[in-house]
């Protein structure tokens, strides 16, 4: 260790510097180590510019680790070294002199912070250096006070021997502070491996830095190996105008297969930002740091800021405190604007992934969306099949399954209907139930025929009854329709435990829900029932029957019905048959599965997505694409967006109601567009009012039907899986 | 007289249906000669079925080119095949006869109400009875010379879509697309479809012209 021969005083107050170096390294003290072994690539660095050295580069960071105290440090360069001109220049106040890696910089883009401050975090610190034979002693006391041990003395052979040092080159010494708490050299070897501010260093092959254990002689080449890139989401330069002129920025942002840790100093996911070669500046998502959504994305943005940083004017581009880019700087203003841009655009395509609706549930209900379309325009297929010249069912008969309910048709003659105009419906036995009782008109329909969904439904099989209709006032019409009750097979499984029905299709890629049905006295107390799968079909090996105190919710009538989720593996596999055997102690049930291809659909829907685009509007119906994004960034939305949304019915009501509207006035539009008469309107140039009224008009009268549709899809409001 | 006799009077002596029966599918028809066979009390069994559900409906039952017989073999597949087998509103068979079901009451009443025009069906059943002369000539109405020709587009029409239009593989062979021509004029003219004809006219002036 040297002998301090003289001290030079620090300027400032002595407060200032101990809170300076306390702010700069506490929260993350294993900067001190970084700033060193940094100040020591970057000697490497400028003389490889001037042609005066090849790499590799080598550095040594010894450490000498205890168990209860804070370890020891010394990092040793065989690079420019230091005379004792430059180290005045290096260790006093307020310095400009060529620094980092850009050799015609004269100060850096981190300017504020460096070497003499880490030194002074360094609890008995002496820098060694020795440049053209010459040794010089150097230390940085608390108080910035520099501390001189030998000056521009002639350097002895057993000096250069004992100090590791053949040419020029540095060291520097000193135990790290008390906040530093790792004490294992392994785990030391780690956190400076994961340290943003090392990372670029790291991967760069010219450097080499060797950690060594003092105590066991452990060399530890240090590495960072980037997480593994599933994908590449974006690789774009672009110019940030600063100063009347543009800076050249490289951003890369890549996804990763795995959750990243976030956050400084150690996490993996976010944007290095850097110059130069590997000067790191900051690790940041920007407006979207810490951003779950983000958590698998991460980067680098490289910064050419040279000309900034060349200028002794500019205040630096790092934050005071070293933290970070400085978020006011007006560059850094610029580049978090674009950045920020880029990455937003990153997080609506991601996120339209992220969230989802059940594809089966979307499926079945876009296709009866577009039923219905047809039906509010006014062709297709739900144009009324018959033309009643007053009113008559259709079918005229129908067969119904207890506990399945089953919609009818009432075809009404607009002609007949007049103001208060209502039909009246009952069931000639009590057993069969039509859930709508009254069909009332406020005002005469403007189609020449009304079509009127009635639901049917009975708990009790093989009885027949018939439904009568009757309208009211000024006619005494009536029409009726036949009604029998089958049985439902799903309450006769087989041996008392079957798949009902026992075969079924699955789409290609695709997955479904079968229903297995046990007879609720064959239920005894083992739960488990054993699924085998043959391929492409994959379903869970087990399935657990509820526990008691939940089965009365799976009990209908007298059987416990369950769905097993199935799952095609992959695609391709169209026409390929399959089958699942269920076992439940001694019984048996198998089901058959075929795979089909996926039916398109076909109309105005044709999709319903969650998008994470920020707009004014919450729901929105794009045309061209035939698709309906619900925009669940909307604050309106999100505000409903709260713990178990998919189970609050304000939630589902503000879901519901806010895509109804966006369909109606879809279903308007197009109508409008196509020419369908039920959509007149009075002045062709100035269609607004007629709009209005017509949207109205069908929200009240599909409003109630979509409504229930619709609450049925924010159920299935999920977190996609990638 | 014996009762058979009697039967078979009674059906001889059946007249078309006086209303516009064009429109309904013959499954309906079907049902309502097998009631009008029950509710002058002759037991339905298939040949009066047969014979009553020409009689009333002879536009819709006859043979093609033969219009003075009935085509047994629609009328068997609409009493058994459709309304006892699929829908349910006959029961019996061939060897038993038939009896219009319960269900098959409420389609009755339907159908009757169709007939008198109460109701209306909006879709229009065909007519025609789906045999080879049919069967080809959709076939031939899908084919790109016919739709070409049809929306008005006959100088597009090339030769080879009129050769595959009449399933000539080689139409080097003259005679051959002469019989083929001719054969599908023959299948126009016996169900007597115009635009058909139409377009085989312009067929052989095209290839008359080459």
């Amino acid at each position: 260790m040297p002998v301090e021969q003289k001290k030079e005083p620090g300027e400032v107050h002595p407060k200032y510097w101990a809170r300076t170096v306390i702010e700069a390294f506490k929260n993350d003290p294993f900067r001190i180590a970084v700033e060193i072994i940094k100040n020591a690539a970057d000697s490497y660095t400028r003389l490889e510019k001037r042609g005066k050295a090849q790499p590799p580069f080598e550095i040594f960071a010894k450490l000498v680790c205890r168990k209860k105290r804070p370890p020891f440090i010394e990092v040793l360069d065989q690079a420019e070294g230091m005379d004792s001109q430059k180290l005045r220049e290096a260790l006093k106040y307020g310095t400009q002199t060529s620094m980092g890696e850009d050799t015609e910089a004269i100060t850096s883009a981190e300017k504020g912070i460096g070497l003499k401050d880490a030194m002074m975090a360094l609890q008995d610190n002496w820098l060694i250096t020795i440049k053209d034979g010459l040794l010089n002693e150097r230390r940085k006391h608390p108080d910035f006070a520099t501390g001189i041990g030998k000056e521009d003395a002639k350097v002895t052979q057993e000096e250069r021997k004992k100090l590791g040092i053949s040419n020029d080159g540095t060291i520097v010494i000193g135990r790290l502070p008390e906040y530093f708490h790792e004490r294992k050299f392994t785990t030391i070897c780690e956190r400076l491996q994961q340290h943003f501010l090392m990372r670029k260093l790291l991967e760069n092959n010219k450097y080499r830095i060797l950690a060594i254990d003092a105590k066991t002689g452990e060399k530890r080449l240090l590495e960072h190996k980037p997480p593994q890139i599933k994908e590449q989401l974006l690789e774009e330069t672009f110019d940030i105008e600063y100063n009347a002129k543009g800076h050249k920025i490289h951003l890369l942002v890549n996804r990763s297969s795995e959750e990243l840790p976030q956050g400084k100093p150690f996490g993996e996911s976010g944007l290095i930002f850097f110059y130069g070669a590997y000067s790191v500046v900051d690790l940041t998502f920007c407006r979207f740091d810490r951003d779950l959504s983000f958590s698998k994305f991460f980067g680098e943005v490289k910064l050419e800021v040279e000309r900034i940083v060349r200028d002794p004017d500019e205040s630096p581009l790092v934050d005071e405190k070293r933290r970070g880019l400085d978020s006011e700087h007006p560059f850094n203003k610029k580049l978090f604007k674009e950045i920020n841009q880029r990455l937003q655009l990153i997080q609506e395509r991601e996120e339209a992934s992220k969230y989802s609706f059940d594809e089966s549930t979307k499926k079945d209900i876009l296709r009866e969306l577009n039923k219905l379309y047809k039906e509010i325009k006014g062709t297709g297929i739900l144009q009324p099949p018959i033309e009643p010249a007053t009113f008559a069912f259709y079918p005229v008969y129908a067969s119904i399954r207890e506990y399945e309910p089953r919609t009818v048709s009432l075809i009404i003659n607009s002609s007949i209907i007049s103001d208060r105009f209502e039909i009246s419906l009952q069931s000639t036995n009590s057993e069969i139930i039509a859930k709508r009782p009254v069909i009332k008109f406020a005002e005469k329909p403007k189609e020449r025929f009304v079509t009127k969904q009635v639901e049917l439904y009975s708990e009790k099989a093989n009885i027949k009854g018939e439904l009568i209709a009757k309208g009211f006032p000024f006619t005494s019409e009536s029409a009726k329709m036949g009604i029998e009750v089958m049985e439902n097979p799903i309450f006769s499984p087989q041996n008392g435990f079957a798949f009902v029905p026992d075969k079924t299709t699955i789409v290609d890629g695709g997955d479904k829900k079968v229903p297995l049905c046990v007879d609720r006295n064959t239920v005894s107390d083992s739960r488990e029932i054993t699924l085998a799968s043959s391929d492409p079909i994959n379903c869970p090996g087990k399935w657990l029957l509820p526990q008691v105190e939940k089965l009365e919710k799976y009990i209908i009538k007298n059987i416990v019905k369950i769905e097993i989720p199935l799952k095609v593996r992959g695609t391709d596999h169209v026409g390929e048959k399959a089958s699942i055997e269920a076992t439940y102690e001694d019984r048996t049930a198998n089901l058959n599965i075929t795979v089909v291809p996926e039916p398109t659909i076909s109309g105005l829907f044709r999709d319903i997505r969650p998008s994470a685009k920020d707009t004014k509007k919450i729901c929105d119906f794009i045309k061209d694409e035939g698709v309906l994004e619900v925009y669940y960034k909307h604050p309106l939305f999100k505000k409903y967006m709260r713990k178990n949304f998919r189970a609050r019915s304000d939630f589902l009501v503000f879901a519901a109601d806010t895509i109804t509207r966006e369909v109606i006035k879809a279903c308007v539009a197009s109508g409008i567009e196509e020419s369908s008469s039920r959509f007149y309107i009075f002045d062709l140039d100035h269609p607004e009012k007629d709009i209005e009224t017509h949207v109205i008009h069908e929200y009240y009268e599909h409003g109630p039907m979509m409504h229930e549709m619709f609450m049925k899809l924010a159920r299935t409001f999920k977190l996609g899986e990638e | 007289m014996s009762a058979r006799e009697r039967d078979e009077d009674v059906i001889r002596g059946i007249t078309e249906f006086l209303g516009d029966y064009s429109s309904l599918d013959k499954d309906r028809l079907v049902l309502f000669a097998v009631n009008f066979l029950e509710s002058r009390k002759i037991e339905p069994t298939f040949d009066k079925i047969v014979v009553a559900t020409f009689r009333l409906f002879p536009k819709k039952f006859s043979l093609i080119g033969f219009p003075e017989y009935p085509d047994g073999r629609t009328i068997y597949y609409c009493a058994f095949n459709h309304c006892t087998l699929t829908k349910k509103w006959l029961f019996g068979n061939v060897q038993s006869g038939f009896k219009i079901t319960e269900r098959g009451k409420y389609f009755l009443d339907e159908t009757k109400k169709m007939l008198e025009g109460e109701i209306k069906l909006v879709r229009i059943h065909q007519t025609i009875p789906r045999r080879k002369e049919t069967t080809f000539l959709t076939m031939l109405k899908k084919s790109d010379a016919f739709k070409k020709y049809i929306y008005g587009k006959k100088e597009e029409v090339t030769n080879s879509e009129i050769y595959e239009a009449l399933k000539i593989s080689s139409p080097s062979s003259k005679g051959l697309t002469q019989a083929h021509l001719e054969r599908y004029f023959e299948y126009a003219n016996r169900i007597n479809d115009s635009q058909v004809m139409e377009f085989l006219d312009f067929i052989k002036r095209r290839l008359g012209g080459n």
